[in-house]
């Protein structure tokens, strides 16, 4: 009978359906046949959207979009061209370091590619980059973003299970730094291989120009952050304050957001949201279910049941949450496994904190692996190559990311340090 | 037609939306600025995102704003994948028509109470997804028609 629910979903899924009606119809054939009332449609609904750390989310959205229309994207860019670009291979790793930046700013990975390669990409191949590596470097790193804080899969795991939004935007920060700069290895290593080209020394009078544009982003994340750990603002109140902020640095200091766009920019994040909401919606529907049928704890049963041991037992998981996000939106499957999988992780002793972190990172690492990580898709479909080329490209960025997934899964200290720090 | 309806849908997101955001900046300045603290702010807030939410996901349908995993799906022929997406929405709406009608013995059963601090009847919180349904419903039509005039047309 379970199994029913899961089969339906799978098949949904493949044939194309959006995943938060894929959960919605497969909730409803599995309640047809059950005895479950169908009025848990409506009401679980509901009681999924209806949380206030939620509101946050429409919040850094809006912000983000706010800061892109302000032109901060070629900011971001200027800035790190401006401090990177006279190492060898400057480009492809200021293309890593703006990920970095610009994850502050919108949070998603796949508006990282995708705003960040429109931009970057061509400036690459007008150099005598090859197109292949741009493209890979820029799927590779835009997966730092939803990593680095604000974060909304962060924000959504807190929802789940009631962790503080705070620690996990804290415990986020070193891990993605790690990750940053491991990529710019990569792409430093090769570019020396390939003799790729470097700029001349900026002034440092340039550098600091460039570096007061690229400030008022940078001073965003800030404020957020903590405001948050300081107790200023919860995040809900924390993304209104971004928002805020990005309306007054748009209009006031770059100058390049315009009053009448506001409204369309509004319109625009609300959607967004709206499509989020459903799928987070279907998506309590979808787990109620699984907690009725005591799937969660068959799923722990069985892992545990497999080994008890920590260090097995965290690699399975990793590599179940790499295929899973290959496939699956982050959010998505955030929402089914987290609860489920974060059982398993407290059984052996793992913080729940650090496995939010190790959570996220699978996930959003999925979205770079080949063939179907949907950062590579986007990134191929801008630079105009072929997946096999973009994926074969991408290779050593996705050994590193792996490595570095490692290190933070066997390494409590990469994750704990910060938010202990600021608030033990 | 349509076009009334999208106007109207977009200004209601809208307003929800700065409704929201005015009620949590309220709400910071009543913490650290006023003598008094409204106790409503949150549930208001909640209020104006869910609605926003329930206006905003008919919207989202037309824009094709929900994810898929388009990955076996791109591997088919154009035709095939018309039809597919036909069924789609087909069964978007037959799972939204059930979400509608069973929103309403909810609503029945909720209006018996008020909220926490607003004392608003439940009901008109919960006809938030009735409006969800409803909106997505009309949306998924309009796609059908979209796709259907897009077929007849001669390429």
């Amino acid at each position: 009978m379970t199994i029913l629910l899961f089969i339906v979903f799978l098949v949904l899924l493949l044939l194309g359906f959006p995943i938060a009606f894929a959960l919605g119809l497969s909730s409803f054939v599995y309640i047809l046949f059950s005895d479950l009332p169908l009025i848990v449609i409506p009401q679980k609904m509901y009681a999924g959207i209806d949380v206030f750390v939620l509101l946050s989310i429409p919040g850094f959205i809006l912000a983000g979009n706010l800061m892109n229309a302000s032109g901060i994207t070629s900011r971001i860019i200027r800035f790190c061209n401006a401090i990177l670009g006279h190492i060898r291979g400057g480009l492809g790793l200021a293309n890593v370091g703006a990920s970095m930046l610009f994850g502050g700013i919108s949070g998603t990975a796949i508006a990282d590619t995708a705003s960040i390669g429109s931009v970057m990409i061509p400036a690459m191949e007008k150099e005598g980059y090859d197109t292949d590596f741009s493209c890979a470097v820029t799927a590779t790193s835009s997966t730092i973003g939803p990593i680095i804080p604000p974060s909304l899969p962060m924000i959504i795991a807190a929802t789940l299970t009631g962790l503080s939004v705070g620690k996990l935007f804290m415990a986020g920060i070193l891990p993605g730094i790690l990750l940053g700069l491991g990529l710019m290895l990569v792409t430093y290593i090769i570019s020396v291989k390939r003799k790729y080209p470097k700029k001349t020394r900026v002034s440092y009078w340039t550098m600091a120009k460039s570096f007061y544009q690229a400030f008022w982003a940078i001073m965003m994340t800030l404020v957020i952050l903590f405001g948050i750990i300081g107790g200023v603002f919860t995040p809900t109140e924390a993304s209104i304050v971004a928002v805020i902020y990005a309306v007054g640095i748009g209009l006031f200091v770059y100058r390049e957001l315009k009053l009448k766009m506001i409204p369309k920019i509004i319109l625009d994040s609300a959607k967004m949201t709206a499509a989020l909401m459903v799928l987070v919606g279907f998506a309590n529907l979808f787990a109620w279910i699984m907690i009725v049928e005591e799937i969660p704890q068959l799923i722990a049963d069985s892992l545990l049941n497999l080994t008890q041991n920590k260090f097995l037992l965290l690699l399975l998981i990793n590599l179940l949450l790499l295929f899973v996000g290959a496939f699956m939106e982050t959010i998505a499957a955030l929402l089914i496994l987290f609860p489920v999988l974060l059982g398993v992780a407290l059984h052996v002793g793992v913080d729940p904190i650090q496995f939010a972190v190790i959570m996220v990172m699978n996930l959003v690492i999925g979205l770079t692996t080949p063939p179907v990580g949907v950062c590579l898709f986007v990134a191929s479909s801008i630079g105009k190559i072929s997946l096999e080329k973009i994926s074969r490209a991408g290779l050593p960025f996705l050994i590193v990311s792996l490595i570095v997934l490692l290190l933070v899964t066997y390494i409590p200290e990469i994750t704990l340090f910060l938010p202990g720090l600021f608030y033990d | 037609m349509k076009k009334y309806l999208d106007k109207i849908l977009e200004w209601a997101v809208i307003t929800s939306f700065i409704m929201m955001i005015l009620t949590v900046i309220l709400q910071i300045i009543a913490r650290y600025g006023l003598p008094w603290s409204p106790h409503w702010t949150e549930e208001l807030a909640r209020f104006c995102f869910i609605y926003m939410v329930s206006l905003g996901a008919g919207l989202a349908v037309q824009e094709r704003g929900y994810v898929n995993v388009t990955t076996l799906i791109n591997l088919f022929p154009k035709k095939a994948r018309y039809y597919m997406d036909n069924v789609i929405l087909y069964s978007v709406i037959l799972l939204m028509l059930f979400m509608v009608v069973f929103s309403i013995p909810l609503i029945e059963i909720v209006t018996l109470q008020t909220s926490a601090s607003l004392k608003l009847n439940m009901g008109i919180m919960y006809f938030s997804m009735t409006c969800m349904g409803l909106f997505v419903i009309v949306y998924c039509f309009l796609e059908l028609r979209n796709n259907f005039k897009r077929i007849r047309q001669p390429v």
